[in-house]
């Protein structure tokens, strides 16, 4: 199994793939994020109404294309540089099982173009399309 | 701007139209998927993403092949 920590800068509390479960560096990722009441960032997002926020979901997503390098990032963060036809359709909630799926579309001079789709239980919760700069 | 205003020797980036990295980017699976010419690498697009003359010129020599 991937270690994700191994692989990704990213730590507590902005760490948010838990499981990498495919992984073709340079095509395909699949990952896992577990949603649950105890994230602190649904202490306040909202106190009545724990949900994630969308642009975290976004965040998954680039997170999750971390792992589209075949090579850990420590060192060579990936950034985030750009958002397309981001669209959110149902939230995410506490106790969710998240799939992210990401898919290389291209890359030239480290920039690179995903497309990508959290889902839970096969129903499609947020897709969109990030470019991603290596530096 | 209008296509009619940009001049074929005008430069791609920086002084000329001003497009940045993302753009480089979609020009070049643009172009691969409108013609089917991959740009490889930056050495390929320094010379392809000189001036609209000269991706013109770059395309045309790929696609005759």
């Amino acid at each position: 199994m991937t270690d994700v920590p191994a692989h990704l800068p990213h730590r507590y509390p902005f760490l948010l793939v838990d499981r990498v479960l495919e992984r073709e560096p340079g095509v395909r990722v699949v990952a896992e994020k577990l949603v649950t009441f105890s994230e602190p960032q649904l202490q306040g997002h909202f106190p009545e109404r724990p949900l994630m926020p969308g642009v975290l979901l976004l965040e998954m997503l680039a997170q999750a294309g971390g792992f589209l390098e075949p090579e850990p990032l420590h060192g060579a963060a990936i950034f985030l540089a750009g958002v397309q036809e981001a669209r959110f359709k149902a939230p995410a909630l506490p106790g969710d099982r998240l799939r992210l799926e990401v898919h290389a579309e291209g890359a030239f001079a480290g920039m690179m173009k995903l497309r990508g789709a959290v889902s839970c239980e096969g129903r499609e919760l947020c897709t969109a399309t990030l470019l991603v700069k290596r530096l | 701007m209008t296509p009619a205003q940009i001049e074929d020797q005008a430069p791609l980036f920086g002084d000329g139209l001003g497009l940045d990295s993302i753009d480089a980017l979609e020009l070049v699976l643009g172009i691969e998927q409108v013609f089917g010419v991959k740009i490889e690498d930056e050495a390929a697009g320094l010379k392809a993403f000189k001036s609209v003359q000269a991706l013109t010129d770059f395309i045309a020599e790929h696609t005759q092949a």
